[in-house]
């Protein structure tokens, strides 16, 4: 157990130190993605294995969305060209560290009391009663919203097809844009 | 395992994710710092109900 933690607590650390290091978009993401895989199996470690899986795959999930966001829209993702995107980095860092040394004096200075009561027997079943009996309503409900602003979303980002351009049988030529000299002439 | 280690290990994180967001001009980078910060709250999280 002891020996697990020490490979993964500083593999959290220093890939999360890393993704502030790299130049490369899609290292900084798989950077970060690391670190949370880590503190997922952290957790499993300490015995929530729903915990840990739902960090773990939630994070995979953003992770990659995350490495598309930053290759599209970064100015220089593959780090090829240095450049620095950062500010005030002597600030930064001397807030960062006095920061992290409040927190490990009020760590070891605060006496942590023992657990109080008795954990419940299956919080990840009491987790799962709830959210498909009482919740029920509300998931459902919340989840056509969801849908529906999603398909809001992209009907008022494309108001101008390409029927609008190129007419009923998609034939006119040029499309009928409100400036000239678009794509598909 | 102590529970200073892994509050150590939470401190950690928090304080790499802060640097990050407070020194990161771009907002993509900012929200990678502040997942970072949100990756340490959830390593603390998770051990201190257990408790000492």
């Amino acid at each position: 157990m002891i020996a697990i933690f020490w490979v993964l607590a500083p593999l959290a650390a220093a890939s999360g130190f890393m993704v502030f290091r790299f130049s490369s978009m899609a290292r900084a993401t798989i950077a970060l993605l690391v670190s949370f895989l880590a503190s997922g199996a952290l957790l499993i470690l300490l015995g929530l294995g729903y915990l840990g899986v739902v960090v773990i795959l939630m994070m995979v999930m953003e992770m990659i969305i995350m490495a598309v966001f930053m290759i599209a829209y970064m100015m220089n993702p593959a780090g090829l060209m240095p450049m620095s995107m950062t500010h005030n980095k002597p600030r930064a860092r001397a807030i960062s560290v006095t920061s992290f040394l409040l927190l490990a004096a009020g760590i070891f200075a605060v006496p942590w009391p023992p657990r109080a009561g008795a954990p419940p027997a299956s919080p990840t079943f009491q987790l799962g009663a709830a959210l498909m009996g009482s919740q029920m309503l509300t998931m459902v409900t919340l989840g056509f919203v969801l849908l529906a602003t999603m398909v809001t979303a992209i009907v008022l980002a494309t108001h101008r097809g390409r029927y609008d351009r190129f007419g009923d049988d998609l034939k006119r030529r040029p499309a009928a844009d409100p400036a000239q000299g678009g794509v598909g002439m | 395992m102590s529970l200073q280690l892994f509050l150590l290990l939470a401190a950690g994180l928090f304080a790499i994710g802060l640097y990050g967001a407070l020194s990161q001009q771009s907002i993509v980078m900012i929200m990678m710092g502040l997942e970072l910060m949100l990756n340490g709250v959830i390593v603390a999280a998770g051990r201190l109900p257990t408790g000492r």
